[in-house]
Parts: C-alpha cells; sequence; structure tokens
C-alpha cells in the first residue's frame, strides 16, 4: 500500500500515444511525456545518490557536502526552475548518475577518483546556478586544468596542474568565474563561443522548411560516452562544419523521407556525441538508456545515411523512455539468444527487440527516401529498404512467439507488425530485392556457421564414417541454441559488394574479391569455383562457407547444395573433423552429397 | 504509467510527476510513493537494459549494435 503526496500527480501515456508510437514510430504526445518521466527519472536518481552518500566527508574529498550542490539546485529551482531542467534534461546528468549509482555498488577499480565524479554534482549545480544567474560560490573538480560545466562548456585553467584538484565557480551579478588560485576565466554570455580559457559547447541548427533540429555536439561532458567516464576531447573547427554541412543535408531528407517522425525527433534528439568517422557501410552509432536524448554517432560519409541514423537512434531513445514506464518483456526468463539480422552475435530478446523498432525506423526512412529520389540515391533507399523490411519483419514474427513478452509487450511488437506488415509487398525492382535477399542470406548463413555448434561424438561418428557406409546407430544432429563464442571471423565486404552493384558506381568503392564479384553478378558457377579454392587455403573462413552455399544452390541446384545451404555448420563440422582424422580437407560438396544422401537413406528428416 | 484496462499493462512504476516539486523538499521526503519509485529507478541503472553498442546500425549491415 502506498501513500501518494496530497496533490502529487503521475506521469499518464494513454493507450493511443502507446499504439501510436507502435505503428508510426514516433508520436508528439508520448515524446512529450517522455520528456517529462525522464526528468523525473534523473531527479530520482540523483535523490538517491545524495541520500546514499549524505554528508560522508570522506568520499567527496576536498569538495563540499553533496548537501551543499543539492541546496544550491534546489535555490536554483525556486529562482529559475527553466535552469534546473536543462540540468535534469542533459543527456548525461542522467548517465553520470546511473554511472555513479552503479560505482557505489561495486569494489571495482575505476579510472577516476570517486569524489571527483561525486562532484560532478557540484558541476551541475554550478551550472544550473550560472544559467539562473543566482550568486554562488562553489569548488569543482578540475582534471588537468580542465573544468567541465555541463550544458555550457569547459574552463582551461592550468594544463600543467596535478591530474585531479578543485577550482571555484563564483557566479555574481557581473557574471561568472572559474579560478583555481592562480589563474581566473570569465564565462561567456555567449556560452557557445570560443574563447581564450573557454570552450563553449558546440550547437548546431538545421533547417528544413518550418522545421528545424537543434544538437548540441558534445565533446567536453565526461560522462558522454557508454561507459567509463572519459577526458574532453575537443573536436576540430573543421570536422565541426563538416557535421553542418552533413546535418543541414541530412535533416532535409528525413522531412521528407518521413516527415511525421521529423515532427517528433527534435522532443527527443537533443545531442551528439561525435565519434570516429566512419567508412561506407561501417557506421557505429550506439544510444543508451541512461541518457535520453543522445546518441554517439561516427560521423558518416554522406546525408543518407546519417538521415537513417537520426531516426534509428531516435528510435531507440524513444522505446528506451517507454521501458522505463512499463515492462514489455520478462528480463528474469531464461535469457535466450537469437538470430539478428543487424548484428553478427546473437541477442537476448531485449536487444531483439531495440532492433526491431530501430531497424523499423530507419526502414521507414528508407522506404520514404526511395519514393522521393532517382538515381543512385533511390536505387541505396530502395536497397535498404528492401533489405530491412523483411529482416525486420522476420525477426518480429518470431520475437512475437516469445512467452518473455508480457501484454504490453506483445500489444506493442503488433503495432510495429502493422507497420512493417503493410510494407513487405510493396513494389521494389526485382533485381533489388535479389540483391538484398542475398545480403540476408549472406549473413544469416553466416551466423549459423559460427555460432550453431553440433554434437561433437555425432560430428566424429560421421567423420570415421566418410567416406563410406553411413553410419548405422541414430545421430543426433540437430543445431542446438546459439553460442555466444564466435567459431571464426565475419567479413561484410559481400554486403557491400551486393550494394554496390545495385546502387552502381559513384557512392561506394569495389572490393577485388574475385569470388563475391562473381556472385554479386550472377556468375554462380564461377563464384563456387572461387569459394572452394578459397577454402583450399583458408579451409574454415566462415564467409567462404556461405558465398559456396549461395553460389552452389543457384548453380548446381540438387540434395547436396540444397544441404549445405540448409545447414552449412553441419556440412563445415564434419569436413573439419574429418580433415583433423587425415589431414587432409575433403572436397566439401562431395562431403555435403555423402551426408544428404546418408540422411535419405537413413530416412532422417533434414534436422534444422 | 496508468492504464484504463485493468491487468492489460505490466506497469513497472507510477512515477510521480516531480514536476513543481522543490528539490529541497524531495530530500527529506520518506513518502513511499517516492521511495518506492527511486528503488525502481535506481534498480533500473543498476542493470542496464542495453548493452553498449546495442542493436543498432542503421542499414548497411553495421555490427555493434542494436
Amino acid at each position: 500500500m502506498t501513500t501518494a503526496r496530497p496533490g502529487a500527480s503521475y506521469h499518464e501515456l494513454s493507450w493511443d500515444d502507446f499504439d501510436s508510437l507502435a505503428l508510426t514510430g514516433g508520436d508528439v504526445s508520448a515524446a512529450d511525456v517522455f520528456k517529462r518521466s525522464e526528468r523525473t527519472r534523473v531527479l530520482l536518481l540523483l535523490r538517491a545518490i545524495v541520500n546514499e552518500v549524505g554528508d560522508t566527508a570522506d568520499m567527496v574529498g576536498p569538495l563540499a557536502p553533496l548537501s551543499t550542490a543539492w541546496d544550491l539546485l534546489a535555490r536554483v529551482q525556486e529562482t529559475e526552475p527553466g535552469a534546473l531542467y536543462a540540468i535534469l534534461d542533459h543527456p548525461f546528468t542522467g548517465s553520470w548518475a546511473a554511472h555513479t549509482i552503479r560505482r557505489l555498488r561495486t569494489s571495482e577499480s575505476q579510472p577516476y577518483p570517486l569524489w571527483s565524479q561525486l562532484g560532478n554534482l557540484h558541476a551541475l549545480a554550478a551550472s544550473a546556478a550560472i544559467r539562473a544567474g543566482i550568486d554562488a560560490r562553489l569548488a569543482v573538480p578540475m582534471l588537468h586544468g580542465t573544468v567541465v560545466l555541463p550544458t555550457l562548456g569547459a574552463v582551461r585553467l592550468d594544463e600543467f596542474s596535478p591530474e585531479w584538484s578543485t577550482s571555484t565557480v563564483h557566479v555574481h551579478d557581473a557574471g561568472a568565474e572559474v579560478e583555481d588560485g592562480h589563474f581566473r576565466v570569465h564565462v561567456p554570455e555567449d556560452r557557445y563561443s570560443h574563447s581564450p580559457g573557454w570552450w563553449g559547447l558546440r550547437r548546431l541548427v538545421s533547417c528544413s522548411g518550418t522545421r528545424e533540429l537543434v544538437l548540441c555536439l558534445d565533446d567536453l561532458d565526461p560522462y558522454r560516452g557508454l561507459r567509463q567516464p572519459i577526458q574532453p576531447a575537443r573536436v576540430a573547427q573543421s570536422e565541426i562544419d563538416a557535421w553542418a554541412e552533413l546535418l543541414q543535408s541530412a535533416w532535409g531528407l528525413v522531412c521528407q523521407a518521413v516527415p511525421h517522425i521529423a515532427d517528433v525527433m527534435p522532443l527527443g534528439l537533443n545531442t551528439i556525441v561525435p565519434g570516429p568517422p566512419a567508412g561506407n557501410f561501417r557506421e557505429v552509432n550506439a544510444s543508451s538508456a541512461d541518457a535520453f536524448g543522445s546518441a554517439v554517432i561516427g560521423r558518416p560519409r554522406d546525408d543518407a545515411t546519417l538521415g537513417a541514423i537520426l531516426v534509428h537512434e531516435f528510435s531507440h531513445i524513444q522505446l528506451n523512455a517507454l521501458m522505463h514506464l512499463i515492462v514489455l518483456y520478462d528480463d528474469q526468463h531464461g535469457g535466450r539468444y537469437h538470430y539478428a539480422p543487424w548484428r553478427d552475435d546473437p541477442r537476448p530478446l531485449g536487444g531483439i527487440l531495440q532492433g526491431i523498432y530501430a531497424f523499423a525506423g530507419a526502414t521507414s526512412f528508407w522506404r520514404g527516401l526511395a519514393r522521393c529520389t532517382s538515381g543512385p540515391l533511390h536505387r541505396r533507399a530502395a536497397f535498404e529498404f528492401a533489405r530491412w523490411r523483411t529482416a525486420s519483419f522476420t525477426t518480429l514474427c518470431r520475437a512475437r512467439e516469445e512467452s518473455a513478452l508480457t501484454n504490453a509487450g506483445r500489444r506493442f511488437l503488433n503495432g510495429v507488425a502493422d507497420r512493417l506488415g503493410s510494407w513487405q509487398d510493396e513494389e521494389v525492382a526485382a533485381e533489388t530485392i535479389g540483391m538484398a535477399g542475398l545480403a540476408a542470406v549472406d549473413h544469416y548463413l553466416g551466423w549459423r556457421i559460427r555460432y550453431l555448434r553440433l554434437d561433437a561424438a555425432a560430428v566424429l561418428a560421421l567423420a570415421r564414417a566418410w567416406p563410406g557406409k553411413w553410419p548405422d546407430t541414430g545421430l543426433d544432429l540437430s543445431s542446438g541454441a546459439p553460442v555466444l563464442e564466435p567459431d571464426g571471423p565475419w567479413a561484410r565486404d559481400r554486403a557491400d559488394h551486393l550494394r554496390t552493384q545495385v546502387i552502381g558506381s559513384g557512392l561506394v568503392e569495389q572490393g577485388d574479391n574475385e569470388a563475391d564479384q562473381a556472385l554479386a553478378t550472377g556468375s554462380y558457377e564461377r563464384a563456387a569455383k572461387s569459394y572452394i579454392w578459397e577454402l583450399t587455403t583458408t579451409p574454415d573462413k566462415p564467409s567462404s562457407w556461405a558465398g559456396l552455399a549461395m553460389a552452389m544452390r543457384a548453380a548446381r541446384p540438387g540434395p547436396a547444395s540444397e544441404l549445405l545451404f540448409q545447414r552449412p555448420e553441419l556440412v563445415h563440422a564434419v569436413c573439419r573433423a574429418i580433415r583433423s582424422l587425415t589431414a587432409v580437407p575433403p572436397e566439401p560438396l562431395a562431403v555435403a552429397a555423402w551426408i544428404a544422401n546418408g540422411l535419405a537413406l537413413s530416412g532422417q528428416q533434414e534436422p534444422n | 504509467m496508468s492504464t484504463n484496462e485493468a491487468g492489460a499493462l505490466s506497469i513497472r512504476s507510477d512515477l510521480p510527476d516531480l514536476h513543481g516539486i522543490k528539490l529541497a523538499v524531495i530530500r527529506d521526503c520518506n513518502d513511499m510513493v517516492l521511495e518506492q519509485a527511486t528503488s525502481v529507478a535506481v534498480a533500473q541503472v543498476s542493470r542496464p537494459l542495453i548493452s553498449v553498442g546495442g542493436d543498432g546500425g542503421s542499414g548497411g549491415d553495421a555490427g555493434g549494435g542494436n
């Protein structure tokens, strides 16, 4: 039984908003709820930290007790609530709080001293006071002479100062200064500016018609990363300029392709942490449930890719906020792992749900882009649309069978299924569908080879019997649940070839793998021979096995090639066992034919 | 999260809307609602829902993310 505070209200999300999130990928009303509920969540985390640490002096080292910072935040709220909310809405206030709570519960050594981490609350309070313009004087942590004031920028006092020390933030009628006893830097009124001793937070404004996306590119906040605290790392102005140009163009594409999501995105995405520039089709981006409103993004090479990334990460952000309020699945339910077409490794149900929703968002972007473009960009968009509408939908259909889903989780997936399902039969050029299908199969076969294992005794029995009589004893040749350690590396070069084949020249560089090029251009017999040749020198290479399976099925259909296509992990495992017994690598197709024949003679169904 | 369909939604927490409540008041508050909501929020971050790198990518077979 709980006792509500008199007059307390609760965050509410209507069923209509809930369903709209699933059906459309973005909802203004839901985004508004999330903005406020995430603010509350962060506030609760701050409260938990302050309560847990209390006024224990040895935990905060040279700083004032946490209650001093807390009282300053309370003063800011009384005077200028908006200044406090800017701090609570800052994505890395949430990630700092989450990281700190985890740290307070572990004895693992950390790169930063605890007092410096707890002192981020002092820095947050100082930033709030500067924003509110209220008198304050507070010591804050300083790393190598740099003081980060979250949401504002960083003051650089003395780079030769010790690794960790303190400085004092003084806010008064005439402005704010930071000083360490030797140096003093005035915090400029235009906090986005750059001046001696001051790194302002970079802010980029992208406009398309009446729509505006305002994003901070945060290269300063110590809690902007996904794991440990990291030092400020100023990004060069030339890189910021490149971001500005790319964002402007990408935002235009988002507004054009998915205007309904563009209407919501500014409510849920406000910060990008620039990662290392990405290569073609090699984007690595991430968002964390701890840091609502932000994403780590490596600058991609083209605007369409960035548009897809923005929609994708925004989808993660919305789903994270939803999952803070509602249980979509029981995460205590055994932790089974599944195939995820967007990842090389098996994923738990939580990751699968995230991927489905984020890829449904990205797919909607590619769909919209394909409809309003022509030439190479249209072909690229059509390829990605064809690739991910199927991958997301089939993954969703499998996930829907999971008993760990709650009623809400099932209802949510049903909504996403309605969206994805309606796209499955939309017209796309046959060649594009073919290439997208090959890319999907390629990835799945590679996954099977790398993560599915067979019973070792059964495989050994087959290897000993090869090439003679099929063993009489019943063998369990089923592939069990995926393991988490891969059997060999995976390369995505072939997927690049397939894309390149569809897109045409101009966007991507051609690789030089003869087998992959042959497969992408439909020369299946030549591709098969090349993959067989590859396997003579690298007999366990997963991508060669997957390529051979695809090429053989197209070039020489029959029981052997079908088995190789359906169960590449089985043929590979037996080939490897034969090789270890005889020191001679067997011919893969001969082994596949022998197994297919043996299974047929013994009346065994092809186990899957 | 509130629900109008009993049992249809599994509710993780009745998250109080703290907008307008002074931080100084929250600090000294032992209201069970806040205690319960705080423990839920703490539990959520104690076991992050998404592994870093997530289930991402945005196309291009980009691995490494959710």
